[in-house]
Formats: structure tokens, C-alpha cells, sequence
């Protein structure tokens, strides 16, 4: 069987590389590869986002749009699928920002940083603590801290593509992650204790 | 070894201990703070991505295909020019925004600075001496504030940024037109009340020439070095611009400043306010917007 000239495999050449070069010289079927490839994950990102699916659906179709059109400025600072993250982000920004504050807040609410209760006492709440629990938790985490824990354990992207797609030095992400963390189990243990 | 990093933790708690290399796995099964650690985050990943809807995204047919078909046929030829008045709120909109993307320091430092200049300038017997502290001071003043619009952690060339409609460029010219335009405002309003108090509009046009030449060449040259090497090669260029134009500025022989000879002559006019300074600093910076605007460069740290 003949397979599709973009999807064979060339060993020394990241396929999301090599795809996004073609999308530059205007080839579709590459943006098509591309996005069966990582279109879960834009959508995933613009509906934290925003809660609204048609508003996510729409943003998604300008961010491939704006992929389609700016494939040639691609330099390789971070990977491919981060690099469309970040243009996802920055498109929903745009878009959200117009919609006004009552669609999302897209500023992290500042508060203070908590207090290190220790790796074993967290690994002990998370453990202790239901799906509901900890997800109740997440969702009362700062945006800010929200967005980075995604991206780091669903998306499984490194801490520097992570910073990529955020704008944010490297060392913001870790310390945003880290108090995630911290801020989870605070909130999970008083809510075990009470 | 040290405990593992943050990102090893992400990594182990992702995909398992076969992520890591051979030091951090032989650490991570003798240390129980990092397993810790690690099974926390594999049990939040592991919740995270059980919570994530089923459905998937439309499919490129249904969602991308037909915008893509309508933007491929869209005539070639330029989107219709916005208003006058349109253009003019994008902008003040761009150029507003860039007050948030500068140090938060920089406004209350450059305000303490001018006020501490104003409270000098007034106090000065003449205005020939109240321009030996206006010079120097707002050329100071004003070279921090094009330095601190040129800081890398707000640069606008990261990669993702030359993906947005508005470019790189315009957004690094909006945040220097934001800064100086604000700081040479405050110069020349601290130049207008003390050269007021002091006599007259006379009076005030000598304040102003103490310090607009040799502030506008010495900002031009911090933000040209920042664009074109890193921040430490702006400070250095931007802090010997101000040393040239202190020396050149001082009050001895009168009108001559502090050097004599050939280096008075030559560095003279070009650290003072005349045609040179101003056609100078226009040139520079056009060369830094220039430097701005070419695909793949970005300010370096430090």
C-alpha cells in the first residue's frame, strides 16, 4: 500500500518538523497531518479556556488558520506541538480579551504562596483523597498554576516548551508547579481533616 | 546524587521511572521523599486525564477544510485600510498596553527621580547651574527608562509572537515610543516650571537643550546595544554616552565643559543637543528597529 508522501518515515527528521515546513509552502495535507496529530490537544487547552464549546471551536479554527499562515516563522525554538500551543493560547487571548472578563479571567488571582508541607504528606493526601477531591482542588488552584500542571502531566510537555507556549521563563514554570502542588495538598488535607 | 528536579518528577510521574536516566532511577529507589514526590504527581496526572471529555475534536473536513478553502480564495490583494480613527485607537490600544510589560519599578523610580530634579532645578541661583543637575539627571533618567523598555524577559521577538498579527517590531516601538515619550515629557515639563520660576521661556529652552540631545543619543544607544548584542552591552553603551555628556556638559571653561582641547571639540557637539545628537539617535534607532524586526533574533539574558 502506497502510503500519503508526508507520513512516511524518514529516520533523522521529527515528522511534526518536516510537516510543518510543507504547511509553509502551502501544502494542506500536511496542515491535515498535523492536525489529526494534535488538534486533541488545542482543544483540550481552549476549552480551559473557556467554557463555552462553540467559542473553543472557533478559536481552534482561527488558531489553524493562523498555523496555516505563519508556518514560515517557525524557527524551532520549542517542538511543533508546542509551538501550536502557543499559538492556540495566544489566539484564545486575543479572542477572550475582546469577549470581555466575563467569558474567562484570564489573569491568575494572586494569593500567597503556601507552605511546604513536605513530599511524603502530599503524596499521602493525593493518595487519600478521591477523583472528586482533587479534581475540586485543582479547580480552585490560581489559572495560572491550573494551566501549567495541564500542560506539564496531561499534555506531557517539558518545562521549557511549557514556558514556550506560557511566555514565561523556564524557572517560573517549575516554582508555578511546584506550589501547585504544595497548594493541592494544603486544600486536600484540610479537606480530609474537616 | 541531589533529589531529583522538577522535571525529572514530571517525567517519572508521567511515564514511569523508564524516563529517567540510570543515576536518577538508582536515586529515586533509594529515596523515599522523591518517590513520594513522584507517585503524587502520577496519581494528579493520572485523575487529570481520566477527567478529560471523550469527545475528540471535529474533524478538518467539518472544521478547518472549508475556512481554509474560503482564505486560499480570497483575493490576493490587501484587506481594505481600517479608519483613520480606527487605526488611531489600535494604536493608542498597543501603545497603552506596553505600560503593564515594563518593570513595575520603572514608573515611581523615574518619578522620584524627576521630582528630585525639579526640587534642584528650582532651588539653583540661574539656570545655568540648575542645567549642570537637569542635564545629567533626566539623561540619566530617561537612558534607565529605554533600557528597562528593552528588558528580555518582555521581548517581544520570542517565535510565537511573529505568529500574531501585529508584529514584533511594532510592539517593541509602541513600549520605547511609551517610555520615552513619558520620561521626555516629565523632562520637559520639570524644564518648563524651573526655567518659569528662573525668568522665562529663555530660560526654559536652556534646560531643555541641557539634557534633550544628550538624552535622546544616549537612550538610542542602550536600546541599539540591547537589541544588538544583550542588555549588558546597552547599559554599558547607554552609561557612557551619559559619562561623555557629563563631561562635556560641565562648567568649566565656560561653554567648553570639562575637556579641552581636540576631545571637546569632537565630543562636544556630538554629547550635546544639535543636529548631530538628534540625527545620531534617529539612526540608531531606526539601525535597533531594523535589528527587531529580522526573523530569528532575540534579546539574550543578562
Amino acid at each position: 500500500m502506497n502510503l500519503p508522501r508526508l507520513a512516511r518515515y524518514v529516520p533523522g527528521v521529527d515528522p511534526d518538523r518536516r510537516a510543518l515546513a510543507a504547511v509553509a509552502q502551502g501544502d494542506e495535507r500536511a496542515l491535515r497531518e498535523l492536525y489529526d496529530r494534535h488538534a486533541g490537544a488545542v482543544l483540550r487547552l481552549l476549552r480551559r479556556l473557556t467554557s463555552d464549546a462553540g467559542t473553543a471551536e472557533e478559536i481552534m479554527q482561527e488558531s489553524w488558520l493562523a498555523v496555516w499562515r505563519s508556518a514560515g516563522t517557525f524557527r524551532g525554538a520549542s517542538s511543533v506541538r508546542g509551538w501550536i500551543l502557543g499559538v492556540a493560547r495566544r489566539q484564545a487571548h486575543n479572542r477572550l480579551r475582546r469577549a470581555g472578563p466575563a467569558t474567562v479571567a484570564l489573569d491568575g488571582e494572586e494569593g500567597p504562596d503556601p507552605a511546604d508541607a513536605g513530599a511524603d504528606v502530599e503524596a499521602e493526601v493525593l493518595a487519600a483523597a478521591g477523583h472528586r477531591e482533587i479534581l475540586a482542588a485543582i479547580g480552585a488552584l490560581p489559572r495560572r498554576h491550573r494551566e501549567v500542571v495541564h500542560l506539564a502531566l496531561v499534555e506531557e510537555l517539558p518545562y521549557p516548551e511549557i514556558a514556550e507556549v506560557l511566555g514565561i521563563p523556564v524557572g517560573t514554570v517549575k516554582s508555578r508547579m511546584s506550589k501547585a502542588r504544595a497548594r493541592l495538598a494544603g486544600a486536600l488535607r484540610r479537606g480530609l481533616v474537616s | 546524587m541531589t533529589h531529583l528536579d522538577e522535571e525529572q518528577i514530571r517525567l517519572a510521574g508521567g511515564r514511569g521511572p523508564g524516563g529517567l536516566d540510570g543515576a536518577a532511577r538508582g536515586h529515586l529507589d533509594g529515596c523515599p521523599e522523591c518517590a513520594a514526590r513522584v507517585a503524587g504527581t502520577a496519581r494528579l496526572g493520572a485523575v487529570l486525564r481520566a477527567a478529560e471529555p471523550e469527545a475528540g475534536p471535529p474533524s478538518f473536513d467539518a472544521l478547518i477544510a472549508p475556512a481554509l478553502a474560503a482564505e486560499r480564495s480570497a483575493p490576493a490583494a490587501p484587506a481594505p485600510a481600517p479608519s483613520a480613527r480606527a487605526s488611531l485607537r489600535l494604536v493608542a490600544g498597543l501603545v497603552l498596553r506596553q505600560a503593564r510589560l515594563v518593570p513595575r519599578m520603572l514608573w515611581p523610580l523615574s518619578a522620584v527621580g524627576f521630582a528630585v530634579l525639579l526640587a534642584a532645578a528650582l532651588k539653583a541661583p540661574s539656570p545655568g547651574l540648575g542645567a549642570l543637575f537637569l542635564g545629567p539627571g533626566a539623561t540619566l533618567v530617561v537612558t534607565v527608562g529605554a533600557l528597562a523598555a528593552c528588558e528580555p524577559r518582555r521581548d517581544p521577538r520570542m517565535e510565537l509572537m511573529r505568529t500574531m498579527r501585529v508584529p514584533p517590531v511594532a510592539v517593541w516601538l509602541s513600549r520605547l515610543a511609551l517610555v520615552l515619550g513619558a520620561d521626555l515629557a516629565a523632562a520637559g515639563a520639570v524644564s518648563l516650571a524651573a526655567g518659569l520660576v528662573h525668568g522665562g521661556p529663555r530660560e526654559a529652552a536652556v534646560l531643555v537643550a541641557s539634557w534633550l540631545g544628550p538624552a535622546l543619543l544616549g537612550s538610542a544607544l542602550a536600546a541599539f546595544g540591547s537589541v544588538w548584542r544583550s542588555p549588558l552591552v546597552g547599559a554599558v553603551l547607554g552609561t557612557s554616552s551619559w559619562l561623555l555628556s557629563t563631561l562635556a556638559a560641565g562648567p568649566v571653561p565656560a561653554g567648553r565643559g570639562m575637556l579641552l582641547g581636540p576631545l571637546a571639540d569632537t565630543i562636544g557637539p556630538v554629547w550635546s543637543t544639535g543636529p548631530v545628537s538628534l540625527l545620531l539617535a534617529a539612526a540608531l534607532l531606526a539601525w535597533a528597529a531594523r535589528l527587531v524586526a529580522r526573523e530569528g533574533r532575540a534579546l539574550p539574558e543578562g
